[in-house]
């Protein structure tokens, strides 16, 4: 069997097992402190630097990309209530003319309704006016052809002749009237 | 014999010998003798191989563009951070760095056993000293929320009488903690050394001077023994270590208020 | 020390090595129990699955210590023989 040579087994120191080393503890909490304060140089510190500018990067990004959007929201929006109120104008526009010629044909043949019953109105009384003059102008005559007649008969007697005359020349005078 | 001129390490393990690491210099320091072992030389390896890392990953890094090396760094640290801040809150954001440390420490230190060598995390004294910075982190946390005062009141709670049942649940708290890494690394360790040998035996029995066995087979028991435990130790060490952390202050909401 | 002393010493370190593996009972049928309602729990609602893997793995850390526990002690009496 291959085995060490004893001279050197014989030199080594080993600990045992389970064993608290002072030495090891304290170079290992030496050891620990480097790797802290390593790490925490070489590793952290670099890392969170270049998250940091990159997180920053994405803010300012995403910051301009909301103001371009709300701009442009709002210029929609602008657009939209421009191009809602001119709509708005236009109907106004259509609804006052259709109003105004309404009101105009109305207020024509309103006009010309009162017209001819005007008109009419004048018409029938003159008529009336008409046939009262001629009643009284009849009646007026007849009264003085009576008044006529009663004076010829006082003013001397009647014969037969006369009355037959008379009488003719009544008619006559009353046809005369007519 | 030509059976005899291959080397020894082809023969696989032949002596099943538990010890704790070797000792390579030591000094006396007065009463106390300061060891150099094997535990502290792989430390620095593991500690320049993980800044090495950490230096290789964060090279020429760019807001826009980013390179794959860049990728992981970020993805590394933004794994590590959100762990931190869901497990923690915010105002302990700045334990971060820490905990990445006693993560990746933990993490490399176990896997360097894949090398041959011994993983850093099969030494009693590392995880004690790592569980001893938790320690002091806690009562720390405790005293600055609490004062002194009620630090000390905290011990005598419910009542004067569960004093040292309190104390010792102190102190086991870390205790506890390296005991449990320490246990599942070292175990680990021994049961995988321990079927290199059987497995090196029974290539032996069968009249083979090389050790055939130990080629492959064992590979499937070490990617529980090694990689998953390794990765579930180191996760539950930090996990363990953020949660009494956090628990030692008062609650978010009113920590925030004050 | 004897032969027979310390092969009396040895048999009772495995002995009691086998006994304190017995700790490992405990963490075995705990962290089963534990598994198995984080099962019901991630079927229930898969969203949390992360959350529910990431506690029970917690959970069973903790549990697990006692079994470590026993598996260090075994190992100590072992390897370590601390009473030869």
């Amino acid at each position: 069997m291959v085995s060490l040579p004893a001279a050197v087994a014989a030199a080594e120191v080993k600990l045992p097992f389970l064993s608290i080393d002072t030495g090891t503890i304290l170079f290992t909490l030496i050891n620990l402190a480097i790797l802290v304060f390593g790490l925490k140089h070489f590793l952290f510190k670099p890392v969170n630097d270049i998250l940091a500018k990159r997180q920053e990067a994405v803010d300012k990004s995403l910051t301009e990309a909301e103001q371009a959007k709300s701009e442009a929201e709002a210029a929609q929006a602008e657009y939209a209530e421009k191009l809602a109120a001119a709509k708005e104008e236009s109907a106004e526009m259509i609804r006052r003319a259709t109003r105004r010629a309404q009101e105009r044909s109305d207020e024509i043949v309103a006009a010309a309704k009162a017209e001819a019953a005007a008109v009419m109105q004048q018409n029938e009384a003159e008529l009336e006016r008409e046939k009262r003059r001629a009643a009284s102008e009849l009646r007026s005559e007849v009264s003085g052809l009576a008044v006529m007649v009663a004076e010829k008969v006082v003013e001397r007697e009647i014969n037969p002749a006369d009355h037959a005359r008379l009488i003719d020349e009544f008619i006559d005078s009353v046809g005369d009237v007519q | 014999m030509a059976i005899m001129a291959i080397p020894a390490f082809l023969r696989g393990p032949t002596d099943p010998n538990v010890t704790g690491p070797q000792v390579i210099t030591s000094w006396k320091l007065g009463p106390l003798t300061i060891n150099l072992t094997e535990t502290v030389v792989l430390e620095w390896i593991v500690v320049a191989v993980i800044l090495g890392l950490a230096c290789f990953l964060t090279r020429n890094l760019k807001v826009r563009g980013v390179s794959k090396r860049q990728a992981v760094a970020e993805m590394a640290v933004e794994t590590i951070t959100k762990l931190v801040r869901d497990t923690m809150g915010r105002r302990w954001l700045w334990f971060t760095p820490y905990i990445a440390s006693v993560f990746c420490f933990s993490i490399f230190g176990s896997l360097i056993s894949l090398f041959g060598v011994r993983a850093v995390t099969s030494d009693f004294s590392v995880l004690l000293s790592w569980a001893a910075v938790t320690f002091l982190i806690i009562t720390w946390t405790k005293i600055r929320y609490g004062g002194i005062g009620g630090y000390l009141k905290g011990f005598a709670d419910p009542m004067p009488v569960m004093l040292p049942i309190n104390i010792l649940s102190e102190v086991a708290t870390p205790a506890a903690m390296a005991l449990r890494h320490f246990g599942n690394i070292a175990g680990g360790g021994i049961i995988m050394m321990l079927v290199y040998y059987g497995l090196a035996n029974a290539s032996h029995m069968i009249g083979l001077d090389i050790a055939v066995f130990d080629v492959g087979i064992p590979a499937v028991l070490s990617l529980y023994f090694d990689l998953f435990s390794d990765f579930m130790q180191a996760f539950i060490f930090i996990m363990l270590t953020m949660v009494f952390v956090s628990n030692a202050g008062p609650a978010e909401d009113e920590a925030s208020a004050s | 020390m004897t032969d027979m002393g310390e092969a009396i010493i040895l048999a009772g370190s495995a002995i009691g090595a086998g006994l304190a593996m017995i700790a490992g009972i405990g963490p075995g049928i705990g962290e089963g129990y534990a598994v198995g309602k984080a099962c019901e729990a991630i079927a229930r609602q898969p969203e949390a699955s992360g959350a529910v893997t990431r506690t029970m793995f917690v959970g069973c850390a903790v549990a697990e210590s006692t079994g470590i526990y026993g598996l260090i002690i075994a190992l100590l009496l072992i390897f370590l023989k601390p009473f030869t």
